[in-house]
């Protein structure tokens, strides 16, 4: 195990260098001059000449990036343009937002999904089966924006059921803080689960129908258990090893779609900020936010592969 | 032998008998004439395409309506005889726009395709047939670019770059092709294996020759059934960083563009928050129906 899981973390160090590389790469090639881009747009000349070497950009560009990426494993994103605040401290404010929301999602997505998938498989053909087949293509092809317009349009402005945004109400909340927290949660929450249910579903309702053909399914029924048993003791189990291999796929999944769900819903997570810093071309900001997604991105796919490693030995040793 | 298995054998031969002679291509005319679904979702995209093509024509012939023209006297009217589906805040009719709208949105999912599905195509299958270091590093470049959660990279490059539509196309282009190439790998890399290109490298055809006339063709199925899923979902992010003002740039519409700024028009005009959405959704679902629907018409298993 301790192999599987060292073996594991060292392939993640490529990957990672790529990604930085990548995100380096993308603001390197931006036209115009970084000093012009990032900090005063009318500095010309032999002024220009010297703010470049103050600030190292006369350097060969790996020299540049080894540098930068030295200042980020120390914890040194860098100060926002516009609040001047260090990087790190305003994500670390919203980050625990954007986690809460994601979980959440996560939560209804692994319910109801596999929910779904468990039973299209056990009506297969049928009525539900195909319920359920048409509900994942409807729900993949919504752009998850427009579904989270919709819901406000409906469920907040038409029948006041939810509040349009925010996450808590600022003045005469009538329900105690955490009901009011997941008063705020559910429309945001259920706009992000919208796209894991369906895949979950399509995943469980294959997986479920390939399990239950399998011989000693025949051997647990034919020794007289109940169809209960049979399904929830022995099929359910095994179908689910594919739901957690792709748990870590459905993380880049979670925190892309929070930025649009944060954005339309007014969260105040990660991916709003990101959005908003984008909007005043704040580079320090989304620079530190698109590195932090894209670590918590690979540490969660490690994450989902030692889970899949212990559930299912066989993986471990090959 | 007794006569025991003849029937069963029997049975096996009427069961071929409709498909025997037909080529692959026949077979999956054959089998979409009667999957009612697929045909129902290749009308309404086919219809969809052909108003975004003409709506030059219809919006001066028809509705008689300019996308551009401003008119601040008549912002925000609900639908009615003169403008269909209403007017947005500049008093600009909403179906012009959206007509004007699917000519973007619509061209910027099949352009950027095109360009992901000829880079994925080619490099999957350079990566699988070649296999060894060449197929490490770009398994490595797929898996880091994999591992970028796309929307950030985009908002990223929209706000640096604050894309024309054709750099967009580019950029989606550019950004979607790692998830064709790995498709396209695990394809060719079971292709490879096979008899008939042991057969081709024996009388000396090259790698070229190999990986062009032999491998690729045995890919097409599964790239066309893709093709709708990737053309898809590239009209839904596109669709999602415009409504984040990031892509698109007005005044060019784009459905997705034509709902930034909508949570403003709650109360105020929900039919501009309805219509643009609808449309991303109805196309993207019929290019998904298409591509279920071609998969099961393309699937060799299946003889009917």
């Amino acid at each position: 195990m301790t192999r599987f899981l060292l073996r594991r973390l060292l392939q993640a160090i490529p990957t990672l260098v790529g990604i930085s590389v990548l995100i380096f790469a993308v603001i390197r090639l931006a036209p115009g001059d970084p000093v012009n881009l990032f900090f005063d747009p009318t500095i010309k000349g032999e002024d220009l000449e010297r703010v470049r070497r103050q600030l190292g950009l006369d350097r060969p560009l790996y020299i540049q990036y080894i540098d930068w990426v030295t200042n980020l494993a120390r914890g040194d994103f860098g100060r926002s343009f516009v609040t001047h605040e260090p990087v790190l401290k305003r994500i670390a404010e919203r980050l625990p937002n954007t986690v809460q929301l994601s979980l959440a999602a996560l939560v209804i997505a692994l319910l109801v999904g596999p929910t779904l998938g468990i039973l299209a498989a056990t009506h297969r053909g049928g009525l539900i089966d195909q319920l359920v087949r048409v509900l994942a293509v409807v729900v993949d092809a919504v752009p998850n924006f427009w579904l989270g317009l919709m819901l406000i349009l409906v469920l907040a402005v038409q029948f006041r059921l939810f509040p349009s945004g925010g996450m808590y109400t600022l003045r005469g909340a009538f329900m105690p803080p955490l009901l009011d927290r997941l008063w705020h949660l559910a429309l945001p929450a259920l706009v992000l689960a919208a796209g894991p249910v369906a895949l979950y579903s399509r995943l469980m309702r294959t997986e479920m129908l390939e399990v239950l053909s399998q011989d000693y399914i025949r051997t647990a029924r034919s020794k007289g258990l109940t169809e209960r048993a049979v399904l929830y003791g022995h099929a359910l189990r095994n179908a689910l090893l594919p739901i957690i291999t792709v748990l870590g796929g459905t993380l880049p999944f979670l925190f892309g779609g929070a930025v649009v769900t944060e954005t339309v819903f007014s969260w105040p997570g990660m991916g709003r900020l990101f959005v908003d810093a984008a909007y005043s071309r704040d580079y320090p900001m989304v620079l530190g936010i698109s590195i932090i997604a894209s670590v918590l991105v690979v540490l969660g796919q490690l994450l989902s592969d030692i889970l899949y490693g212990i559930v299912d030995p066989r993986i471990r040793y090959s | 032998m007794t006569a025991e298995p003849m029937p069963q054998a029997g049975v096996e031969i009427r069961e071929l008998r409709p498909s025997a002679g037909l080529s692959l291509t026949q077979l999956a005319v054959r089998r979409l004439r009667q999957d009612r679904l697929t045909l129902a979702a290749m009308a309404v995209l086919v219809t969809l395409g052909l108003l975004a093509i003409l709506a030059p024509v219809i919006s001066e012939h028809v509705i008689r309506q300019n996308p551009e023209r401003i008119d601040l006297l008549r912002t925000f009217s609900p639908p009615n005889a003169e403008n269909l589906l209403g007017t947005d805040e500049n008093g600009r009719d909403q179906l012009a726009r959206l007509l004007y709208g699917a000519r973007v949105s619509m061209s910027i999912g099949f352009a950027a395709a095109l360009i992901n599905m000829t880079l994925g195509v080619v490099i999957g299958a350079v990566a699988a047939y070649y296999g060894r270091h060449i197929d490490d590093i770009i398994t490595w470049f797929i898996n880091t670019v994999r591992s970028i959660p796309g929307l950030f990279l985009l908002i990223m490059i929209g706000a640096l770059f604050r894309p024309s539509v054709e750099i967009l196309i580019i950029v989606l282009g550019l950004l979607s092709w790692p998830g064709v190439a790995r498709l396209v790998r695990g394809q060719v890399l079971s292709v490879k294996e096979r008899e008939f290109v042991l057969a081709a490298r024996t009388i000396g055809a090259g790698d070229l020759r190999i990986i062009f006339a032999h491998i690729l063709p045995n890919v097409v199925p599964l790239v066309i059934t893709f093709a709708g899923i990737d053309i898809g979902s590239i009209i839904l992010v596109e669709s999602t960083i415009s409504y984040l003002g990031l892509g698109v740039q007005p005044p060019t519409p784009s459905w997705g563009n034509m709902l930034s700024g909508s949570t403003r028009y709650f109360t105020q005009a929900p039919w501009l928050i309805i219509a643009p959405g609808a449309l991303i959704w109805v196309t993207v679902l019929c290019l998904y129906l298409i591509a279920d629907g071609l998969r099961d018409a393309l699937d060799p298993r299946l003889k009917t």
